[in-house]
């Protein structure tokens, strides 16, 4: 795809920071160079500042897109088949949250339903913004560069900004894998509730195990630092 | 791990700069036109988000959620979570602390640890732990800063584990809702606990653990 090999050669060497400062204590650190793939961590309080980690934005790209595409089926297709006396059930994501509003515990479908399936969704769809937005931008910029006073790559970066913001906001309400956690006790408990055997995962069940899977990843391996300074190029038109 | 050699403590506050918890830059602290001050809360120059010097009102947010939280921690655990009706027996109630017990009868220790863990002594790490936080900021006890942060960071890490019960109640329900077993409501309970989870990561976020860290200069 043209529009992924205009991507920049992931800058896995040493970055120098000029300053940076402990989230948690407030240290400030200055003139430091982090080497790729180290952390740097506060020497007061040990809480991690920053990562170098290797910044492939394509890879994040293919990560949020196999998220995204697997999404749907995820909450829509059932995470477990029974077929106790004969009777088929299949219960499927949106079912915990639908059971709840049937019963008019309202409260607590609205939380299943941000923490475990709005939060997820806007997680992934965020960073496939944001990701987009560069990629435009480098492709805008590099077809606007010889026409000159175009302004609209900064126009779609500073959206960038506020998509990546908002991007961070959403990360710790994130719950997908407490949601298996508690997905796992039930199946545990079902056991002696129901007196059968035959319960298997749906293919629901394998969506949802990659759409985490995926989002734990994303999360663990994209660089903010690198996405920030893709960023910053707004201010360089 | 790398760490600077250097052991100064020198606060980002100290030198009128501040940091951004969205884009991690550090950012110049902005000063009042008029009266030359600096100013508490402004907005960063990379992402315009805004920075507030220490969290706005952190302690008394953060006490706020922290009672709420003990307040609401009680009905949770009181009050039914699940009301079980079955074909063969009387309905009966659940309460989360009645269905570990069951659970750890049928044999289910495992399963049993985790929901005790999740839904009963973490939401009570959270909150004892956030109590005396803020009481170790109010009354300066910080002698031990360093394990008081790893605290504050075990209580953030933990946060969302104690949303377990209310996923395995979402499914347990949902699965039994089609009739063959009887029928199962969600009670009160789930609605308190539910709301117990949310109040205590918004305490998490409320409190601000630089404050255990500013004398730190001056004591030493």
């Amino acid at each position: 795809m043209a529009l992924l090999r205009l991507g920049k050669k992931p800058a896995t060497s040493v970055t120098h920071l000029s300053h940076a400062a402990c989230g948690s204590c407030d240290l400030l650190l200055t003139d430091v160079d982090v080497p790729s793939r180290f952390d740097l961590t506060c020497p007061r309080c040990k809480t991690v500042v920053f990562h170098n980690r290797s910044s492939s934005l394509e890879r994040e790209y293919a990560l949020v897109l196999t998220g995204l595409l697997l999404f749907l089926p995820a909450i829509s297709l059932p995470i477990i088949n029974m077929t106790p006396y004969g009777q088929n059930i299949d219960v499927n994501m949106m079912d915990g949250v639908l059971i709840f509003l049937d019963q008019r515990a309202f409260i607590v479908a609205g939380i299943v339903f941000l923490s475990a399936i709005v939060a997820p969704f806007l997680n992934l769809f965020l960073l496939f913004l944001v990701i987009s937005v560069i990629y435009l931008d480098r492709l805008v910029g590099s077809s606007a560069g010889a026409k000159q006073g175009a302004n609209a790559p900064g126009v779609l970066l500073s959206y960038g900004v506020t998509f990546f913001r908002w991007y961070q906001l959403i990360n710790p309400w994130i719950m997908l894998e407490v949601y298996l956690m508690g997905f796992l006790i039930s199946i545990g408990n079902l056991d002696k509730a129901l007196v059968n055997p035959g319960a298997v995962p749906g293919l629901g069940f394998y969506a949802f195990c990659v759409v985490m899977l995926v989002s734990i990843l994303s999360s663990l391996t994209l660089n903010s630092h690198y996405v920030w300074q893709c960023l910053d190029r707004r201010w360089e038109e | 791990m790398l760490q600077q050699e250097r052991t100064s403590h020198v606060s980002a506050l100290s030198q009128a700069m501040a940091y951004c918890h969205r884009c991690h830059i550090v950012a110049p602290v902005e000063r009042n036109q008029a009266t030359q001050e600096r100013v508490n809360r402004f907005s960063c120059p990379r992402c315009q988000s805004s920075i507030s010097l220490r969290k706005t009102n952190s302690m008394n947010r953060a006490w706020f959620f922290v009672l709420l939280g003990f307040a609401v921690f009680i009905p949770s655990h009181v009050f039914p979570v699940m009301l079980i009706t079955e074909l063969a027996s009387q309905p009966y109630e659940k309460t989360i602390l009645s269905g570990v017990f069951t659970m750890f009868n049928d044999g289910l220790w495992v399963l049993s640890a985790v929901v005790f863990i999740a839904s009963v002594l973490i939401p009570l790490v959270k909150l004892v732990g956030l109590a005396f936080l803020l009481l170790a900021v109010r009354y300066k006890w910080l002698k031990h800063r360093y394990r008081l942060t790893q605290l504050y960071r075990f209580i953030v890490f933990v946060g969302r584990w104690a949303m377990i019960d209310i996923f395995f109640a979402a499914i347990f329900i949902s699965l039994n809702q089609l009739g063959v077993l009887g029928n199962i409501q969600a009670g009160y309970g789930a609605t308190f606990f539910a709301s117990m989870c949310i109040i205590t990561m918004v305490a998490a976020e409320a409190f601000d653990p630089r404050f255990l860290w500013d004398h730190h200069e001056e004591g030493k």
